[in-house]
């Protein structure tokens, strides 16, 4: 647990593959309970930050704590165990498996039972794989899709298979979860029924990072957002500060140029 | 429910079909064709567990049950030892041999793993062939007995001398490692290892520590290589370093590959298909072996999941087919 009451602090953070930096100097660091954006032009670095956070590549510089712990020497899967659930920018789900075993899977880290008691059959084991099943419906009771437990997940719309992602992420029960562009592909309505669905997660106790390039949602849901250009924390602030910086608009707009005036 | 009596009812029926051959095979030459498919099929099984279910291509099964066949075999005959007592030893060996090599290898990818196990397994009958002192090089261990008998308490023993006996002794077995496998997959422990196949990085992002499980699916399976190999020297009375070598291994993944890869039953299909398939093709004589290639290629390109996969999207397509119009 963290002593700050801080989920995730980077201190002058860089990821370097080769010559290119490709996260650069970064540095802030994100409050318990809150939803925090992450946005930034194509190839500005979100996605690589998202990876140095949970585990999947080391930082080549800085120091990265994640509820209070240094996570640098850590591997994806140590670090979940903190507490850590993400997702992709790809959308990835066990596709032959239903969407309730996806969840399943998802429950990893709170099995208790080894393999000589799944050998056995025994009561304990039975017991558990019960409280599993029934814990997994509920999460996909969370992310509304009961109705679909039984559909093989490669077989669900577009739609919901992002949330098949979002429900094994929390399946775990995470402190922090990170979503890599959840409303990849989505409509309209369904972009503001994930937003809805954000705040109920968040209003569960989770604190939430997500890397978004749909402006609206990232306003409405954001408490706080950072704002990445070519791997550098360009500004970090509240939505209608960072929205309306100047910086912001001409990273993503380019420079005026001046001399054609 | 239903589901689980036709299941039941499956089991059954095999279980009686399995258990009577004896009495309706006479032919002493197909009878030890059979004898040989159960036991290839304890070794595809074993196989299954690594290729099939978490996606790993091991080349070193071979040499897995060749180090279980030649540790039972070296301990009867060099040290008296029961055959019984044998077991846990050997089934130990083979294992180590997979936890050494998967601590070397599971790091490395696809056909890195592949070759990198293929090499432990070329070095694994090396060592038999060129140790003589303890495993009489190539001229073999010979005159392996049949499994030690069996005191029925009063009732005399239960003895292991007939072909009768061991095919009843390597069912039993197969028997007791297609139930461990089904339990192990249908676990937590078994959706860590099919979510590895399907998709690593997003396993260790759940949590799965990737090295761990794919250690304790490679050093199990091996295990239960070693055991096939076991039954095999008992059976076969006579061992040499080529019962080690890679073949048994190649004939391992074949079996899986035409059976159904990751499927529970494929490694059964696939064994007893390609054992009993050459034998039908005698008739063609020299034509045999170009028939079973044509075959194989055949299979391979209608069947990609195996003819256990095949099975199931037919059926698959035919309840979708069977449903009700909205």
């Amino acid at each position: 647990m963290s002593t700050t009451g801080l989920m995730v602090e980077l201190e002058t953070v860089t990821k370097a593959f080769g010559g290119l930096r490709a996260v650069r100097d970064v540095t802030f660091s994100v409050g318990r309970g809150e939803i925090f954006s992450v946005i930034g032009p194509n190839g500005s670095g979100k996605s690589t930050l998202f990876n140095l956070i949970s585990g999947v590549l080391p930082a080549t510089s800085g120091s990265i704590r994640v509820l209070g712990r240094d996570i640098r020497k850590l591997r994806s899967h140590q670090v979940s165990r903190i507490g850590v659930g993400r997702t992709f920018q790809t959308t990835q789900v066990f596709a032959d498996k239903t969407v309730l075993e996806n969840a399943m899977v998802g429950r990893h880290l709170r099995v208790k039972t080894g393999l000589w008691q799944a050998q056995a059959r025994t009561g304990f084991f039975r017991a558990e794989e019960a409280r599993h099943r029934e814990r997994s419906m509920e999460i996909l009771d969370i992310v509304g899709l009961r109705d679909h437990a039984d559909r093989r997940a490669g077989q669900v719309p577009n739609a919901l298979q992002q949330r098949v992602a979002i429900a094994m992420a929390l399946a775990n029960e995470p402190e922090l979860l990170l979503l890599d562009e959840p409303t990849g592909g989505l409509m309209e309505q369904e972009v503001l029924d994930l937003m809805a669905l954000l705040r109920r997660i968040r209003d569960r106790g989770v604190t939430i990072m997500l890397i978004e390039h749909k402006m609206r949602l990232v306003r409405q849901v954001s408490d706080r957002i950072a704002v990445l250009n070519n791997g550098s924390l360009i500004c970090e602030g509240g939505p209608d500060t960072v929205l309306n910086d100047e910086r912001v608009v001409e990273a993503y707009l380019g420079t005026v140029d001046a001399s054609s005036t | 429910m239903r589901q689980g009596s036709k299941t039941a009812l499956t089991i059954a029926v095999a279980l009686l079909v399995a258990v009577a051959l004896p009495y309706v095979v006479t032919n002493d030459y197909l009878f030890h064709l059979i004898i040989m498919a159960v036991i290839w099929s304890i070794l595809a099984t074993s196989l299954n567990l690594v290729l099939g279910y978490t996606g790993l291509l091991s080349l070193a099964h071979g040499a897995f049950f060749g180090l279980g066949a030649y540790t039972s075999a070296l301990l009867v005959t060099k040290c008296d030892w029961n055959f019984w007592v044998t077991i846990p030893p050997s089934m130990l060996v083979a294992a180590a041999g997979g936890i050494l090599i998967g601590v070397l290898t599971l790091r490395l990818e696809g056909h890195y793993f592949a070759v990198s196990t293929m090499s432990f397994g070329i070095v694994v009958s090396l060592i038999l062939e060129k140790w003589d002192d303890l495993t009489e090089g190539p001229r073999g261990i010979s005159s392996i007995p049949a499994p030690t008998p069996i005191p029925l308490f009063g009732l005399g023993h239960l003895t292991f001398e007939s072909d009768t006996a061991k095919y009843y002794l390597a069912l039993a077995i197969l028997a007791i490692c297609l139930l461990f496998v089904w339990r192990m997959i249908h676990s937590p422990i078994g959706r860590a290892l099919e979510a590895i196949r399907q998709n690593e990085l997003l396993a260790s992002c759940l949590g799965v520590d990737l090295i761990y499980y794919k250690l304790l699916a490679f050093s199990f399976s091996a295990a239960m290589a070693g055991l096939a190999g076991v039954i095999y020297s008992t059976y076969i009375t006579y061992l040499n370093p080529v019962d080690a070598g890679l073949w048994n291994g190649f004939y391992a993944v074949m079996y899986i590959v035409i059976g159904g890869m990751g499927t529970f039953l494929g490694p059964l299909v696939g064994t007893l298909f390609l054992v009993t398939v050459p034998e039908i093709l005698r008739v063609f004589q020299d034509y045999r072996l170009l028939l079973l290639g044509a075959l194989l290629i055949l299979t391979i390109t209608f069947l990609p999941d195996g003819i256990v996969g095949g099975l199931k999207r037919l059926r698959q397509r035919r309840t979708v087919g069977a449903m009700p119009p909205r």
